[in-house]
């Protein structure tokens, strides 16, 4: 029998796809072992654990360094972050994919297709996306679509080039998985993370701190 | 009572053989790294407690709905990254219209639908189950 819970109902802020953010995290630091089938077993619950474990991986020890100086700034900072990802993993529209066959429909999310976006940013040196969005009429066929997203970028970066090579990484990732007519991708750079001078950060080879 | 009302638990039950072995074939598809159950949500929560409380055979992720002589076919799935989406979807579906065909559903007309809610590398997936 299931022993009574009487703590606090958690609010659906703190829930991605029913489970809490708190535990999704745990998995995560627990290398996602012993594997639970019922986050294994929500899209929305493995885009999360995607973009956590990016985040996570680059910026540690500097959000840890950063803690120290300026706690209040970079907990908001990261609280943020994380309650844009949640709400980014949710569903939403459907994008569809043509197939000749009238009785066949295929479909991307758009939820899938922001991970897709979140992790041509995240891969990109220096960067950490902050938020992605499609602006038009995705779940229409050839509708016009924007994207738009906004970046913290590692300080001392040409920030032209960064948006360029953002744009092409995003072109390149939503042509091969989607059909999605993108007319352009608008990138803002909203926060600048200062290089450290010790050890090494995840994926681009100095440690980062963000102010 | 109705011949339909006579039929529907055998239907059902071969509906369910059906959405097994859909979902066993989706997951032998190249490019497909998983299968998301694609049943309404609240079909989903009431057969997650029958099976719960071993009421129920599990039941596969793939919604099978038949509708006169209609059947419908939804899939969610997982496509990988390194793969182009529109090809693994393509694929995945000519998967399940030959998965019907061979286990002859008996309808006359088959509606596909094979949506990709995520797409990731297959190592990010969690290590299966021991």
């Amino acid at each position: 029998m299931t022993p009574i819970d009487d703590s606090a109902p958690l609010d659906a802020a703190e829930l991605v796809d029913g489970v809490p953010v708190d535990e999704l995290a745990d998995y995560l630091d627990r290398g996602r072992t012993p594997r639970d089938p019922r986050i294994e077993g929500s899209a929305e619950c493995r885009l999360y654990l995607q973009a956590l474990d990016r985040v996570t991986r680059l910026s540690h020890a500097s959000l840890e360094r950063e803690a120290e100086r300026e706690p209040d700034r970079d907990d908001i900072w990261i609280t943020g972050l994380l309650e844009t990802i949640r709400h980014e993993v949710v569903g939403g529209r459907d994008i569809p994919v043509g197939h000749p066959d009238p009785a066949t429909k295929l479909s991307v999310t758009e939820a899938a297709a922001r991970g897709l976006v979140r992790r041509a940013g995240d891969d990109l040196d220096g960067v950490l996306l902050s938020s992605t969005s499609f602006d038009g009429d995705v779940d229409t066929a050839g509708a016009p679509v924007v994207v738009r997203v906004t970046a913290a970028v590692r300080y001392g970066l040409d920030l032209n080039a960064v948006a360029d090579q953002l744009r092409d990484r995003v072109a390149a990732t939503l042509g091969l998985h989607t059909e999605l007519a993108v007319t352009s991708i608008d990138v803002t750079v909203d926060d600048v993370w200062l290089p450290g001078d010790r050890g090494t950060g995840a994926g681009t080879g100095t440690e980062e701190a963000r102010r | 009572m109705t011949d339909e009302m006579v039929d529907a638990p055998e239907t059902a039950e071969t509906d369910q053989a059906l959405s097994r072995a859909l979902t066993r074939a989706l997951r032998g598809t190249s490019g497909v790294v998983d299968v998301f159950d694609a049943h309404p949500v609240v079909e989903a929560a009431v057969t997650l407690v029958a099976e719960g409380l071993e009421l129920a055979e599990p039941t596969g992720l793939v919604d099978v709905d038949r509708s006169g002589g209609l059947l419908s076919v939804a899939a969610h799935v997982a496509t990988d990254v390194a793969v182009p989406t529109p090809q693994t979807l393509a694929r995945a579906a000519d998967v399940v219209r030959q998965t019907v065909a061979e286990l002859g559903a008996g309808a006359d007309e088959v509606v596909v639908s094979v949506t990709a809610r995520l797409v990731e590398a297959p190592l990010e997936a969690a290590p299966p189950a021991e």
